[in-house]
């Protein structure tokens, strides 16, 4: 199953791209990623009063000279990141050619396995009636295995309360990592769970999952529509007036995603299930996304 | 009670099962897995849009049950048969003859007849129909058939006088031809003056005596003048037509084109009265004649003026294609032919081009001639005449009104060979031999023809006195005016038939005319005097108002009170329905049709917060 979630090409995208977080992590351990902590790296951050005890070596002596102050250089200790990674595992992410469910779990690992090529932790966690910590976030680069292992096993839960296990991942996680979602949304309680996940302080990546299927129904004439979670049925004639209002719809419910996402300081990208993975890498994620 | 044309047609019916069977099969919707109905339901509120759904599917069968119903039905030809009570109506004739336009008592009796109708229309009984026709010349029909006198009444005031007769076997054939075509019982009310030309009679026996004249006019003093020609020495002729009981001394004046060229004060005694007046010597130039009464207004001014055409006479080109041929030269030299005779067709392509008339004695006639041909031992083909087999004795006339044989006595004229003619439509023959056509007229596109199927040498025809009267009236057959001066003077209402070249052309909308080959038919609406142009010829023609309309005195018609009375009566009123199932099935077409497309305004309803 690993095999077949990523093949060489894949694993090759996982050397050539790095996370890129916007904020500084919070991690204990040094690695790639600027951390709020100032000393100990090399990349510069600020400047302040040279105080007794400090090394002697941080002095900016160029300032010395012009300034006659003693001032230390300040520099973002590189600490490692954690990526945790959320997947809706509703039997609606089961659906379309490819269905959402695969294509979000091979895009999981791929950047799990780019978290822990850099150093950093990457972590799985899957909505249920619960949240459910598929995989505890790890730091080896020997642990990517595991991961694709973990996201390939992933299988749609009977039942799945989004808003719950948001709310569960805020407990868990806040203010700590980087949370990139991978879910279509297509529930109403999609604007409490970006809300959750704005208010957990984590900096927040949705990659909203849609199928081709649903960007152009594919089907015509009288139909009943039947909900794959079970929530119902709609007798529809389906013509091309009403597959005209459908699109309409669709593109409404988008911008309307994007937004809320924007008023909430979360990163937003929208990837149809038959968009190649490396495309979708080197394009949709890293315009201000999670890759650089 | 429901009639049906076509019973066995209802069998069709059993087509309304497999209808309904595919409705439920129909319904039985393919289901389609989505991921989520989350999009869908914001779309569509799903109550709302299985109920829609649900009526739609509904409607639709019901429309296509409708269709296939009322096809069927139709197929059936349905009808509603009742016995019920059918009101009498009544036609209204109007008389809109010229003399209608007499003054009498200050209004015209054509004001007066207006009223009188209107008066007549006000009584009808209550749910009795109405009809009003407007009668000259010909039959107009003015209003209804309406059970709505405001309708007719409205109808009534636009009605306008003509200046024609009262042309009462016209008038009587398009009355009878429309109550024919009546179900319910028709009586009629005549308005006029009296001056029927056939006193009334016919029209009362189209309306089986249940016709009521209504006569307007006071008297008939009144002076007219009509029938201007002129006599070979130059002198003028006209009649005046006297209605005061005594005589009147009238002042008369002729002019040419509108200039006064004589003056005189004539005598006329009550009546008719010809009178003569000297208008130039020897023979009339060309131009429009105008004899007019000069004397103070009486009851109709229309008829102080009488009108002449005279025009340069009509020189024919013949052509005489053949042989030499003795007899139809001499028959045909006489005034206005110029004559021209060759053994030969000039071209292989001839078509008659420049010629009026070609005369082809026993030479083949090629076909496509515009013209009108004579020929003698030959037919061309093109005609609806075609050579048949031989015959010999003796030539036998054919009793028949046609032109061609008025005074055309063919006494005993022996044919020793020639070839019996075979008629098509269009073709009629004029005299036999051995019981079989040898000399037929035909007509084609508006080319007139003689064919004869011997020949002047083969038989004793050139020899016959009759020959050249038959000649004489061929000509006149062709060309109308050829040997009648007064064929350009026309009369108000009648129509007249002329020889005139392609470019004839006249520029008066009181003028009507109808081009057919080389004959115009010509209708005048009004008197005057109409310029006409052919190329280079310029003429005129004159239309006089109709010399029976010059007596005004009111004649009272014999069936001035109805000899019978139309009842109400019951009868059987047969109703067709279907046409009216038919539009009903159009109808359910196209509300399928629109139901198919979405088009209805309940499914505009879907997603309506989606476009906003």
């Amino acid at each position: 199953m690993s095999e077949k979630l990523l093949d060489a090409r894949d694993y090759q995208l996982i050397t050539q791209l790095s996370l890129a977080a916007k904020r500084r992590v919070a991690g204990f351990a040094a690695g790639e990623q600027r951390s709020p902590s100032r000393g100990g790296g090399i990349e510069f951050a600020d400047y302040r009063e040279y105080q007794p005890g400090d090394d002697i070596r941080r002095v900016d002596w160029a300032v010395f000279l012009r300034l006659r102050r003693l001032l230390v250089k300040l520099c973002a200790e590189e600490r490692e990141l954690t990526l945790m990674l959320m997947l809706d595992t509703s039997r609606s992410m089961r659906f379309g050619q490819p269905d959402k469910l695969w294509a979000a779990a091979r895009l999981a690992a791929v950047l799990a396995g780019i978290a822990l090529h850099d150093g950093n932790r990457a972590g799985v966690v899957a909505f249920g009636p619960h949240l459910q910590e598929v995989l505890r976030p790890e730091r080896r680069r020997t642990s990517l295995a595991s991961v694709i292992g973990a996201v390939a096993r992933l299988e749609p839960a009977a039942t799945v309360d989004p808003v719950v296990c948001m709310r569960e991942f805020a407990a868990r996680y806040a203010r700590k990592t980087m949370a990139v979602l991978l879910s279509d949304l297509l529930f109403a309680e999609w604007a409490q769970v970006l809300g959750g996940l704005a208010a957990s302080g984590c900096e927040g990546y949705v990659i909203q999952m849609l199928a081709p299927e649903e960007l152009e129904p594919p089907f015509l004439g009288e139909v009943t529509l039947v909900d794959a979670e079970g929530l119902g049925e709609i007798p529809l004639h389906l013509g091309e007036e009403i597959a005209r209002k459908y699109r309409l719809e669709l593109a409404v419910f988008l911008r309307e995603v994007r937004r809320a996402c924007h008023r909430q300081n979360l990163w937003h990208t929208m990837l149809p299930s038959d968009r190649p993975l490396d495309r979708a890498l080197h394009t949709s994620l890293r315009q201000g996304g999670p890759l650089c | 009670m429901l009639t049906w044309g076509a019973p066995g047609a209802l069998w069709l019916g059993l087509l309304l099962a497999p209808i309904l069977v595919f409705y439920f099969l129909r319904m039985r919707f393919r289901q389609q897995p989505v991921s989520s109905l989350y999009l869908w339901a914001r779309l569509q509120h799903v109550t709302r849009g299985a109920s829609h759904l649900r009526w739609r599917s509904i409607l639709l069968l019901a429309a296509q049950i409708v269709a296939a119903a009322s096809a069927v039905l139709a197929a059936a030809q349905p009808a509603l048969v009742s016995r019920r009570l059918s009101m009498p109506g009544t036609v209204f004739l109007l008389d809109a003859s010229a003399s209608m336009g007499a003054t009498d008592g200050g209004e015209s009796r054509f004001e007066t007849a207006r009223k009188l109708i209107a008066r007549e229309i006000e009584r009808l009984p209550a749910g009795a129909p109405g009809m009003i026709f407007l009668c000259g010349a010909g039959v107009e029909p003015l209003a209804g058939p309406t059970r709505d006198r405001g309708q007719l009444l409205a109808r009534l005031a636009k009605a306008r006088r003509g200046s024609a007769a009262f042309a009462e076997a016209e008038v009587a054939e398009a009355v009878q031809a429309w109550l024919a075509a009546r179900q319910e019982p028709w009586q009629g009310c005549l308005v006029t003056d009296g001056g029927l030309d056939l006193g009334g009679e016919r029209l009362t026996a189209v309306f089986a005596n249940a016709l009521r004249v209504l006569t307007v006019g006071v008297h008939g003093h009144n002076l007219g003048v009509t029938g201007l020609r002129f006599l070979p020495d130059g002198v003028a002729q006209f009649h005046v037509v006297n209605g005061w009981p005594s005589s009147r001394t009238v002042s008369v004046s002729i002019a040419h084109n509108g200039l006064e060229i004589a003056r005189a004060r004539v005598l006329c005694p009550p009546g008719a009265s010809k009178h003569t007046l000297e208008a130039g010597a020897g023979r009339p130039a060309a131009g429009g004649y105008t004899v007019r009464l000069h004397q103070p207004p009486d009851i109709l001014a229309a008829d102080d003026r009488a009108y002449l055409a005279v025009n340069e006479p009509l020189r024919l080109r013949v052509l005489l294609v053949g042989s030499y041929n003795p007899f139809l030269r001499a028959a045909l030299a006489q005034a206005g032919v110029a004559l021209t005779e060759t053994p030969r067709w000039p071209s292989p392509d001839f078509r008659g081009a420049g010629w009026d008339l070609i005369v082809a004695d026993r030479v083949p006639v090629p076909a496509g001639l515009t013209c009108h041909l004579l020929c003698f031992g030959d037919v061309p083909p093109d005609i609806p005449v075609s050579p048949g087999r031989e015959v010999s004795g003796t030539f036998v006339g054919v009793d028949s009104g046609h032109p061609l044989l008025r005074f055309v006595d063919w006494g005993t004229v022996n044919v020793a060979g020639g070839r019996a003619l075979r008629l098509g439509a269009g073709a009629l023959a004029l005299a036999t031999v051995e019981g079989l056509p040898i000399l037929a007229a035909w007509e084609r596109e508006g080319w007139r023809g003689v064919s004869c199927g011997t020949t002047l040498f083969a038989s004793d025809l050139g020899l016959s006195t009759a020959f050249p009267v038959f000649l004489r009236n061929y000509l006149q057959w062709c060309f109308p005016q050829v040997y009648n001066p007064l064929a350009y003077t026309l009369t108000v209402g009648r129509p007249a038939v002329l020889a005139a070249g392609p470019g004839w052309r006249v520029r008066d909308l009181a003028l009507r005319t109808e081009r057919s080959g080389a004959l115009v038919n010509a209708r005048a609406l009004a008197e005057g005097i109409y310029p006409w142009q052919d190329g280079e010829r310029r003429g005129v023609l004159a239309a006089n108002p109709p010399s029976s309309e010059l007596d005004l005195a009111p004649r009272t018609l014999r069936s001035r009170e109805p000899a019978a009375k139309v009842a109400a009566e019951y009868g059987l009123h047969r109703m067709p329905l279907t046409q009216w199932l038919l539009i009903v099935l159009v109808a359910a077409l196209c509300l399928e049709w629109v139901m198919w497309r979405g088009g209805l305004p309940f499914r505009r309803g879907v997603g309506d917060h989606v476009v906003d």
